[in-house]
């Protein structure tokens, strides 16, 4: 009975409940595309670091302080060795782009990755030391099919390659930038001399129970490879530490999202409450026990919410794959976890369950009587629930920002506290503004106010101020991250890195040539690498800007004195830090610091605090002389500043071809990055615009739908003589008050929400100073006020001005 | 008007659904790779003959536009000779892109400076396959690939070519010097067919003998072509090379030793791939050179194919002895002492910056740089002293023993003569009368003389059967002559006034037969004389040649280069005598 009751229900509101159903599905997609973003960048990130070396352990590879080439005799009678898989790995230009080609030796093409072949034959490799394996990606770029050939050169010396196989972009072929050539060693030595089989990089697999760790120390206990670096193949803090800062924005919008997905089916709940109210009266009047009437909307919301759960659960996949094509990359794979479909799936339920059941419980406890006239006497809890959570809102502020250490968890807390107390308190602030403006003489206004002032339902003035506050949060978000990223990437323009260098290159007066290059303003040596300290709580992945030169070269913000940090830094030892560390771990002047780097440990002392957004901050200046005696390591990377980046890229890599440099502009060499975390920030955008249009549109649908429940004071007015243009005005001056007292407060929530979000991303070990910026929230406030304003005119009330109701009063 | 709308509706559905389904039957295109290659390999031998005469347009002339051509007869044999290399080709694993990209670099002005040069030598050679990028495998498929087929079925290419030549001639347009060129051709190509009738007498045998070999033959070539890139002359010298330009410019000690070691690898892995079919390559090699040695075949490919062969016949015997001495040179040229490698410091030191020889032969810091190489490759540390010298030095001469055991002590024919062969070349200016043992010097270099101008006989002839010009004549009456009195002990004013085959297979038979007894006389004097130096040598004259690699390198002059240097040169005149057994 009271599941056919629910049906009925259903279908007598047919749009109502595709609505609910819609909501529904959108938030569970959105909960699993949260849960699950993170892990597929992780992934992501995994294959792409670990593209060269695959499932190896261990990676040997040459540097400025080792050889350019080594034989690998004897490596596989290291302890702990199981496997071992030399390389040579040659930076050649095809039609002046590089490409990495990647020697091994018969037989081991695939034991660090599997190629997953899409046309030709893997084994025609063995067939001849000139044949490759290209990718799909590289295939379609350059027009090469199975049989076409590649005319490499490498400075005088041009080799020429045949394709016998193309495979999937993943594994070797994953990086496209520059893309990868896979091919047997003595095929690619052709580039250097003969047909020989030397090698510059070396993988190691170790057995199983043995240490990475205690492998590399014998590994470079090896006279042959005490010069080289030699470290574990897969950095998996970088990897966590890289998903952190891409996942976060994600991860907060779409919580924000969420959250609004949420309010939406609370609001269309709520919208149809008055209706809801009689419904129940008119059971009771029948009849029906609280119990049967409950179980009536307990089934149809049951229904409504199953249906959006398992709509969602359909969707999410879909869901997911937009938006990682629209942040990351639409070669990106990923699992759908059937443990997370079912978590999201779940919340989405119970959420809704919840958001629908709350109000029609509250109903049920209301008398017949009190449901028909709609009336509600004030609880002492209704007065007072506000008030205590406006208190404990601004205590929990005020603790975020004074205590030491306030700031990360409880600055998430205060983002939802926040946001709870302004919806809680608007009401009373929108009443007390109505008061003061009730005493205004001029009778519309006077009128408005007092209506205003009357009112007891201010479902529409929450959701108005919340959804105003979290759309100013998210286009405040996307305008400052955006502001900062381009900041960071601008940094990045006029510069060029040239890696793979050797140690002939610091002798042989390269550096000198570079210099003298057109257009090329400075050009130094240093070791660009990842290193991890320890001291911040965890492990902490860091961009270790390895020479003291760096300072000449970054404009970087002073917070230590400039003097004392350049001549500070040139002694053994010490390292410069960025003001994040400071705010982050408490890191500062003086302090010691563990800094790890390719395996390589050492003590450091703090000399000099800085502050720049490069990297946002994630990195520490160490000099070079540091580098050396304390990790043994030499420039890895001459840096080069120039007018013209790209020009000069080019000429470096078209100067210095056979020395197998690898010369590219630093936006190229970070493009992913850069276009990811784009797509990030304009997914953030893209975001908040969508909410706050959807923010108007149910506020629009909300205050047509509720227009019955004022029918009555309008005819009155209107019998009273009142024109309808001057009860139209009466009616945006009351929207205008509305929308004016949600701007206000949005505003100042706005405010205390940004330094709590700013705070909270210190939970990813982000540090951004705060950062506001009035003009966006002030706008985006302003066009929603403006906006509501007009909901009277725009939704053409003036139509539904009558007189003839006054029959049914 | 709704029949009229009905019936466009009908023909648009139609003709709508037959483009559909015409599109949909059109069939997907598939690369035909055979084909494909078909097309590669026509184009390949069209152009290669192209490029070889402006007058030949195509590989396929008609009898009467080639009665057309003053050099007709060139012309049919360039095209037989082509078809059978592009055979060769096609049937080769060389990726069908490959064929394509040599077709295009012989088209190319590059490839036509080379194809087209007066004198194609073996530097040529190389440059030719470095540049259309041949690799190691691609040569010895394509040097094995050249044999198998020749022996197989070489007596095709003459036998078309006289059908050919005789279907030209007797057109009627032919000119007098088409005719002349046609008659040439037609005898050099008669000799030739002759010639593979009397050499190729065990064809079956001879091919299952290569098949079964097939492996170690390809190893052998391969191994031949790596060492040609790596110590040829011309314009590759990879082994100075790389390490003076490119990547490795300014080579570390590390990285030269890298080099050296990837080097020595090639000898180390020929025997890995040669390991088990020895028996089988010598014997596959020996049917060959047999072959070769009766064969009469002009300069070319063909001829290319079996002198590398013939050159590195005893490639498979001494490899494995190589092997030994190369693993034992290893541990001296690349020994480590902390961060640097004294081998190559002590020779990089003396060859001055940029490692190249050159500029003036004489120079004393070039001296001591090739004698510390002498001593690294016979495993030897010219710093060491006392037990460990003398330990070293022995080890080392027991590897020379068995090379040379090896080279000269196993009984054949060729084993014995370069016993014979050296032996004569130490005593080549000594005195008439001297004796190596029981022989007198004059009669073993007698000997070897006459083994050499054997092969000048042999050439000669085949020149004059090709074109019996005076030149020619001469060459074989002197070559005959000198024969002769090896044979006679007398001095022979005239051999003949014209040569046929009969005559020439008689000298032959003569000569060989008289090689053979002096063979049998000479070796065991010379075998024991040639022992006698290693042990001479091992005793006295290595330690010269170690004095020599301890001097200091003297400092370089203004303008690069160290004068002779007296002290060293006394040195080397008794590291010299030490070696030879004599004074230089």
């Amino acid at each position: 009975m009271t599941f056919k009751l629910a049906l009925k229900n259903i279908s007598s509101k047919p749009w109502r409940a595709v609505a609910t159903i819609f909501v529904v599905a959108v938030a569970v997609s959105l909960i699993f595309a949260m849960l699950s973003f993170s892990d597929a960048v992780y992934d992501y990130l995994f294959q792409v670091e670990t593209a060269g070396a695959g499932i190896s352990d261990i990676t040997i590879k040459t540097n400025s302080t080792s050889d350019r080439i080594f034989g690998a005799d004897g490596i596989e009678n290291i302890e702990g060795v199981d496997t071992v898989v030399p390389t040579l790995n040659l930076f050649g230009l095809y039609k002046d782009d590089y490409l990495s080609l990647r020697g091994f030796n018969k037989g081991d093409y695939q034991k660090l990755s599997q190629m997953e072949v899409v046309d030709g034959d893997i084994d025609a490799l063995d067939q001849n030391t000139d044949n490759v394996v290209i990718g799909e990606s590289m295939a379609k770029a350059y027009e090469l099919s199975v049989g076409s050939s590649l005319e490499i050169e490498m400075g005088e010396r041009k080799v020429t390659f045949y394709v016998v196989a193309i495979a999937e972009d993943s594994g070797h072929f994953l990086a496209s930038s520059p893309y990868t050539v896979i091919g047997n060693v003595k095929g690619v030595s052709r580039l250097i001399f003969g047909e020989q089989a030397v090698y510059n990089e070396i993988y190691i697999m170790v057995k199983d129970d043995v240490k990475v760790e205690d492998v590399i120390d014998k590994i470079l206990a090896v006279e042959t490879y005490s010069q080289m670096t030699v470290s574990a193949s897969q950095d998996v803090e970088y990897i966590q530490n890289h998903t952190d800062s891409m996942s976060a924005p994600v991860v907060i919008a779409g919580l924000g999202v969420y959250v609004l997905a949420m309010a939406f089916v609370v609001l269309i709940a709520f919208t149809s409450l008055t209706e809801r109210k009689k419904f129940v009266a008119k059971l009771t009047v029948v009849g029906a026990t609280k119990t049967q009437i409950l179980f009536t909307f307990l089934w149809e919301v049951l229904i409504l919410a199953f249906g959006g759960a398992v709509i969602g659960s359909i969707l999410a996949s879909g869901v997911f794959a937009l938006l990682l094509k629209l942040t990351l990359s639409s070669t990106v794979a990923f699992s759908v976890s059937v443990l997370k479909l079912f978590l999201s799936s779940s919340i989405g339920f119970i959420t809704a369950v919840l958001a629908v059941m709350i109000p029609i419980v509250t109903a049920l406890k209301s008398t017949v009587r009190a449901n028909e006239n709609e009336k509600k006497s004030k609880s002492v809890v209704a007065v007072a629930l506000p008030i205590a959570l406006v208190l404990v809102a601004i205590v929990s502020v005020i603790v975020e920002h004074t205590a030491k250490g306030g700031k990360g968890a409880m600055s998430m807390v205060n983002l939802v506290l926040v946001l709870l107390a302004v919806v809680v308190a608007v009401p009373t602030v929108l009443r007390l503004v109505a008061i003061l403006l009730s005493k205004v003489q001029k009778s519309v206004v006077q009128l408005s106010a007092k209506t205003v002032a009357r009112e007891r339902r201010h479902t529409r003035l929450q959701i108005l101020t919340a959804g105003m506050t979290v759309a100013m949060l998210m286009f405040m978000a996307w305008s400052v991250t955006t502001d900062i990223f381009t900041g960071y990437l601008k940094e990045f323009e006029d510069k060029v890195f040239v890696t793979n260098i050797t140690s002939s290159t610091l002798e042989n007066g390269d550096i000198d040539g570079i210099l003298q290059m057109e257009g090329v303003k400075n050009a130094i040596p240093m070791v660009w690498k990842q290193g991890s300290i320890v001291e911040t709580g965890k492990s902490q992945n860091v961009n270790v800007l390895g020479s003291e030169n760096t300072l000449d070269i970054v404009d970087f913000e002073y917070i230590t004195e400039e003097n004392t940090i350049r001549e500070k830094l040139l002694e053994n030892g010490n390292v410069v830090i960025d003001k994040a560390y400071q705010e982050l771990y408490k890191i500062n002047v003086g302090d010691k610091i563990t800094l790890d780097i390719d395996g390589k440990s050492a003590t450091l002392t703090v000399c000099g605090i800085v502050s720049h957004n490069l990297f946002n901050g994630n990195y520490a200046v160490v000099s070079l002389g540091t580098l050396k005696d304390m990790y043994g390591m030499g420039a890895d990377t001459i840096l080069v500043v120039a007018d013209d980046a790209s020009k000069t890229a080019d000429a470096i890599r078209s100067q210095y071809a056979e020395r197998n440099y690898y010369s590219i502009e630093a936006l190229t060499m970070y493009r992913w990055d850069a276009e990811s975390l784009g797509s990030v920030f304009d997914l953030v955008g893209t975001l908040a615009f969508v909410m706050a249009v959807l923010v108007y549109m149910v506020l629009v649908a909300g205050a047509v739908a509720s227009r019955p429940s004022g029918e009555k004071t309008r005819t009155a007015f209107l019998s009273a003589g009142m024109s309808k243009n001057t009860l139209l005005g009466g009616e945006v001056i009351e929207y205008a008050l509305t929308g004016f007292v949600a701007f206000v407060v949005s505003f100042g929530a706005s405010a205390l929400m940004t330094a709590s979000l700013i705070g909270a991303l210190r939970i990813f070990g982000l540090y951004f100073d705060f950062m506001y910026s009035a003009g966006t929230v002030a706008i985006v406030g302003a066009v929603l006020t403006v906006g509501y304003a007009l909901i009277p005119l725009l939704a053409g009330f003036k139509k539904g001005y009558s007189l003839k109701k006054q029959s049914t009063f | 008007m709704k029949d009229k709308l009905a019936k466009i509706i009908i023909c648009f559905i139609l003709v709508a659904t037959l483009v559909v389904t015409l599109v949909a039957c059109e069939p997907d295109v598939e690369p035909d790779p055979a084909k494909e290659r078909k097309e590669v390999v026509d184009v390949f031998t069209n152009t290669f003959v192209k490029s070889l005469d402006t007058l030949w347009t195509n590989v396929t002339m008609s009898a009467d536009e080639m009665a057309n051509l003053p050099n007709a007869g060139d012309y049919i044999l360039a095209v037989e000779m082509t078809k059978f290399y592009a055979d060769v080709i096609d049937k080769s694993p060389l990726q069908t892109e490959k064929i394509n990209n040599i077709t295009k670099y012989i088209a190319s002005d590059e490839g036509q400076k080379i194809f087209k040069a007066e004198e194609f030598d073996g530097n040529l050679v190389f440059e030719f396959m470095s540049g259309v990028g041949l690799t190691a495998t691609d040569v010895e498929s394509l040097v094995y690939g050249g044999l198998y087929k020749f022996i197989e079925s070489g007596d095709t290419i003459y036998s078309n070519a006289i059908a050919l030549i005789n279907q030209v001639k007797s057109k009627a347009g032919a000119s007098a010097q088409t005719r002349q060129n046609l008659d040439e051709v037609l005898q050099e190509m008669q000799v030739g067919a002759q010639s593979f009738e009397n050499a190729v007498v065990d064809r079956q045998n001879t091919l299952k003998a290569l098949k079964d070999a097939e492996s170690g033959v390809k190893t052998i070539v391969s191994f031949a072509y790596n060492n040609a890139m790596l110590f040829g002359n011309g314009t590759n010298k990879n082994l100075i090379t790389a390490l003076q330009t490119g990547m490795l410019q300014d080579a570390s000690q590390g990285e030269m030793a890298t080099y050296l070691s990837s080097v020595l690898d090639y000898i180390e892995d020929a025997v890995a791939d040669l390991e088990g079919q020895v028996d089988e390559v010598v014997d596959a090699l020996d049917k060959v050179s047999n072959i070769y040695d009766k064969l009469v075949v002009g300069s070319g490919v063909i001829s290319d194919v079996f002198t590398v062969i013939e050159q590195n016949k005893v490639l498979p015997k001494i490899l494995p002895a190589l092997e030994d001495i190369v693993s034992n040179a290893r541990g001296v040229a690349l020994k480590k002492n902390g961060n640097e490698y004294p081998f190559i410091s002590g020779v990089t030191t003396c060859l001055g910056e940029g490692y190249a020889i050159e500029g003036d032969d004489d120079s004393a810091n070039e001296i001591v740089a090739y004698a510390r190489m002498f001593l690294a490759l016979a495993g030897v540390e010219y710093t060491a002293t006392g037990d460990t010298l003398s330990s070293q030095i022995a080890v080392a001469k027991s590897l020379v023993q068995d090379l040379v055991e090896v080279l000269a002590g196993d009984g054949t024919r060729d084993s014995k003569m370069n016993a014979i062969s050296v032996v004569a070349l130490l005593y080549v200016d000594s005195p008439s009368g001297t004796m190596i043992g029981d022989v007198e010097v004059l009669r073993v270099v007698e000997l070897y003389t006459a083994d050499l101008i054997y092969d000048v006989f042999k050439k000669a002839y085949l020149e004059y059967s090709v074109n019996q010009s005076l030149e020619s004549a001469n060459a074989v009456q002197n070559s005959a002559r000198i024969l002769m009195r090896f044979v006679t002990g007398e001095e022979v004013s005239s051999v003949a006034t014209t040569f046929n085959q009969q005559w020439y297979e008689n000298i032959c038979a003569q000569f060989e037969t008289k090689r053979a007894s002096e063979i049998e006389a000479c070796y065991p004097s010379a075998k024991a004389d040639l022992d006698k130096r290693v042990d001479t040598f091992f005793e006295d004259g290595i330690y010269a040649l170690i004095d020599i690699a301890n001097m200091t390198p003297v400092a370089l002059d203004d303008e690069g280069y160290v004068a002779f240097d007296e002290e060293v040169d006394k040195l080397y005149q008794e590291a010299l005598t030490a070696i030879l057994g004599r004074e230089n």
